[in-house]
């Protein structure tokens, strides 16, 4: 009877929360109100879960900027800057487990946020996210806003990345079935996560994966799997392909398909110190802008249009763990991996499907201020990457990334070394060189500039003067001709743990190249200071900060964002 | 690996649907202007020509848009009409002034190059230029015409697209001519017994990069159909009163190919620095 009275309020939930008949904001707030009204009744309703206390966990997010309009440094021309002023996000991640049920729900608040596009503003404020998912023997059942990935996402995954304003959550049904010990077979339908609402198209796909090792006595295992996703373009997304089309000249024209049915085959093996992942998409025909793409006019031609093209990507690593060396070799070749819910979106918007970025994510100022991001169109990309323990205070590393497009133009080639040297506990030096050659014109879409090169030198000293107290200073010279032209960027943060960490850094454009707002090239300081405070789980900063236009990448995934300048508060918090 | 199987045989079949694509209409193009060729046969020294040459001038300021003017100076009366003025003539002009015989004096006029009842390409009859400008200009448009012109300053080369696109299904085959003309070009010329010394020489034809009786563009053209060619031409060196490239210009037209029908279906005209 129990099990009966369960079974029935998880229907009936699940009956509320895919009512066809709501509208998408109306069923957000019926949404909204019956989960966290399910979630209470959960909790207090001891006739349904008598003996089993559930787990409540969650957690707290929040940007608060100031911004101080600065025409020197571009920070200009965005409503912020103009009248607004003020502009943060927050959001509150709720949980709750019992018996195999799992319920969140999330709040999000954007209040003039220049993260959804950095040149202009944002407000919302609702339901970001709900979810139930419930386990049964061998079955997981979910519904609401979910995050999975199939293989390593080349042809889905739907994640968070609230930097970029990135959560392309599936909105819809997830199921999950262990089909014996190894293996589980999952399946999903869905539409795409926009904001508080939801992009038109559908998508749905299924994942099957497993485990095969061979006994104790062959150190071999395996880890095959294999993806379908299948993406329809919504009515009114295709009469917008077909409006364009129809401007098109017949050597541009084609047949627009509404179905694309993208497949992925991939596999891990292991054989001792040596991992080995290794995997293949392929995308039937599908309507994508390939913005390097020209399009013929009646005279002369465009960049950039619509095509119709199938598409793959091969994404092999290598790695070998032996004693003190480490090795990793990566490769990947993408040919029209475009995949988006829309074609009509652009840049990181609608996506899919996640494309492995191979070049080292740097976190140094300098080393990381051009950061490419993976290409979908036409990509091969190697990278090497070395690391060798000389002893006990001494480790070295090298890596090299070389990116081309399929027709041998140069798009990113970086050689990054690093030494990092301890003396006991006392302190620590990391030093190295950065090589690095950008193609600013693809991936930033800048035209006719030149290929950035830079040569980047820099060194990281960290000096504990007692347990508590540590001072860590950054120095990093950029010296290159183009773009902004060369920089020297300087830190000092002094950390007395477990509580506070005190900030100043300055990022200085001591040979300019580019001219400011007011038509003057001149050489600009860009000062950051600031101080964090740590309290149990809740951090808490505050910055002053003065930053130039660069590209701010996440995983891969990179926009360019303007400068900017003001400051900023951020607050996290787990519980 | 038997799921695997299964799996792999779903997802084939599931490829193998087939869906009914949504309707695109026809290419849209905004169509172009009705363009009606003169093509004068003139000279400096022709005493009669800067009447027929106002009487030009006069039509296209009543059709901007619809008039273009070609000056050919070929080898009656038009050595220079006073020594040191620059020479006009040149071998294309010569040739289409001999190819648009018969003819009996200057001035003369090729309207569109349709023939009269006479089966004359020119008509030598001032007055007449008007009415058969008009006469063509009734007739629907067959063709829409366009035309890229691209002049780089430093080597001077002239990168020239012309696209065509047919609005009716035109049988038969046709040449497309291309003419490159210079304007306000101050030298003498006769006007009756006088010597205008200051005469303002227009739209003279300084060369022609396709033969002159035109190169084969296409034969069949269909409605709706885009058709290209490209041509490139280096501009001279500044020569005194000549290749000026702020007064230079490009015409092109397509016209039927035969010796007898060469009726001009559309013309395009732009200055390579505008």
């Amino acid at each position: 009877m129990l099990r009966f009275v369960k079974i029935f309020y998880l229907y009936a939930t699940l009956m509320i929360l895919s009512s066809k008949h709501m509208t998408n904001q109306i069923s957000k707030y019926f949404i909204g109100k019956s989960l966290l009204l399910f979630m209470f009744s959960v909790l207090f309703n001891h006739s349904i879960f008598s003996q089993e206390k559930g787990v409540f966990s969650g957690g707290f997010e929040t940007n608060a900027n100031i911004f101080l309009r600065d025409s020197s440094i571009n920070a200009i021309n965005t409503p912020q800057y103009d009248h607004q002023i003020f502009g943060g996000e927050a959001w509150l991640n709720l949980n709750y487990a019992i018996q195999g049920f799992n319920f969140g729900i999330r709040f999000d608040m954007f209040n003039n946020s220049n993260l959804q596009n950095p040149t202009s503003s944002y407000s919302g404020v609702g339901i970001g996210r709900w979810i139930v998912k419930k386990s049964f023997d061998k079955l997981e059942l979910q519904a609401g806003y979910i995050y999975d990935q199939i293989g390593s996402g080349l042809i889905f995954r739907s994640f968070e990345t609230r930097p970029l304003f990135i959560d392309n959550a599936v909105y819809g049904a997830r199921a999950q079935y262990e089909l014996g010990k190894e293996w589980k077979i999952m399946g999903f339908a869905g539409v795409q996560k926009n904001a508080f609402g939801t992009y038109s198209g559908n998508i749905k796909g299924m994942r099957l994966e497993g485990f095969l090792s061979f006994g104790e006595e062959n150190p071999i295992s395996l880890a095959p799997g294999i993806g379908f996703v299948n993406r329809t373009i919504s009515d009114e997304n295709m009469d917008k392909v077909v409006s364009a089309l129809r401007t098109y000249l017949p050597e541009d024209r084609f047949v627009p398909v509404f179905n694309t049915y993208a497949t992925t085959i991939y596999n891990t093996l292991s054989y001792k110190g040596i991992t080995w992942y290794a995997e293949v998409a392929l995308k039937s025909d599908d309507i994508f802008f390939n913005p390097f793409a020209l399009k013929s006019e009646v005279i002369g031609s465009t960049i950039g249009k619509f095509v119709l093209s199938p598409g793959s990507v091969i994404y092999n690593s290598v790695s070998l763990a032996a004693g003190n060396l480490g090795l990793t070799a990566e490769m990947k070749r993408t040919e029209n991996f475009s995949f988006r819910i829309d074609p009509d979106l652009r840049l990181i918007r609608g996506l899919v499907n996640y494309l492995v970025p191979l070049n080292r994510q740097n976190t140094y100022r300098l080393t990381a201020r051009y950061s490419p991001a993976a290409q979908d169109i036409s990509e091969m990309a190697y990278s090497l990457d070395a690391r060798y323990k000389i002893s006990k205070s001494l480790s070295v590393l090298g890596n090299f990334s070389y990116v081309t497009t399929l027709d041998n133009q140069l798009l990113y080639r970086e050689l990054f070394t690093e030494f990092i040297y301890k003396y006991k506990r006392k302190y620590q030096i990391t030093a190295g060189v950065q090589f690095l050659n950008y193609n600013q014109e693809v991936f930033e879409q800048k035209p006719k500039v030149p290929i950035v090169k830079t040569v980047v030198p820099y060194f990281d000293i960290l000096y504990k003067f007692s347990p508590k107290k540590a001072l860590r200073t950054e120095f990093q010279l950029m010296m290159t001709e183009e773009d902004f032209g060369s920089w020297v960027f300087g830190l000092m943060e002094f950390s007395i743990a477990p509580r506070w960490i005190f900030e100043v850094s300055g990022m200085y454009n001591f040979d300019p190249k580019k001219p400011d707002a007011r038509g003057r090239i001149e050489k600009t300081l860009y000062p950051t200071f600031g101080a964090v405070f740590n309290q149990g789980s809740n951090r808490f900063s505050l910055r002053y900060v003065k930053q130039v236009e660069g590209v701010v990448c996440s995983g891969g995934i990179c926009r360019l964002e303007p400068a900017f300048s003001g400051v900023r508060f951020s607050m996290n918090t787990i519980f | 690996m038997k799921n695997f199987l299964i799996l792999a045989s779903v997802l084939l079949l599931i490829n193998s649907c087939e869906e009914i694509p949504p309707q695109i209409n026809e290419v849209v193009i905004a169509p172009t202007n009705k363009i009606v060729v003169i093509e004068e046969l003139t000279g400096p020294k022709c005493p009669n020509c800067p009447k027929a040459t106002k009487t030009v001038e006069n039509i296209i300021e009543k059709y901007p848009d619809n008039v273009i003017a070609v000056n050919i100076h070929g080898n009656l009366l038009a050595e220079p009409a006073k020594t040191g003025d620059p020479d006009f003539r040149n071998e294309d002009a010569k040739n289409l002034e001999l190819w648009f015989k018969p003819w009996f004096g200057k001035p003369a006029a090729s309207i569109n190059r349709i023939q009269d009842n006479d089966l004359f390409f020119v008509r030598e009859s001032i007055d007449l230029y008007q009415s058969e400008v008009e006469k063509e200009l009734e007739k629907p448009l067959e063709m829409n015409l366009f035309m890229g012109v691209d002049y780089n300053e430093n080597t001077r080369k002239i990168d020239i697209e012309i696209s065509a696109n047919p609005v009716v299904d035109l049988a038969g085959e046709f040449n497309i001519t291309v003419y490159i003309l210079e304007s306000h070009i101050i030298a003498a010329q006769y006007n009756g017994t006088d010597i205008i010394t200051d005469y303002e020489h227009n739209h003279v034809l300084r060369k022609c990069l396709t033969t002159f009786t035109g190169d084969f563009f296409a034969k069949d053209m269909s409605k709706g159909q885009i058709l290209r060619q490209k041509f490139s031409y280096v501009l001279p060196e500044v020569d005194g009163k000549l290749n000026h490239p702020e007064h230079t210009s490009v015409v092109a037209f397509i016209h039927k190919s035969g010796f007898n029908t060469r009726d001009i279906i559309q013309g395009v005209s732009k200055y390579i620095m505008k």
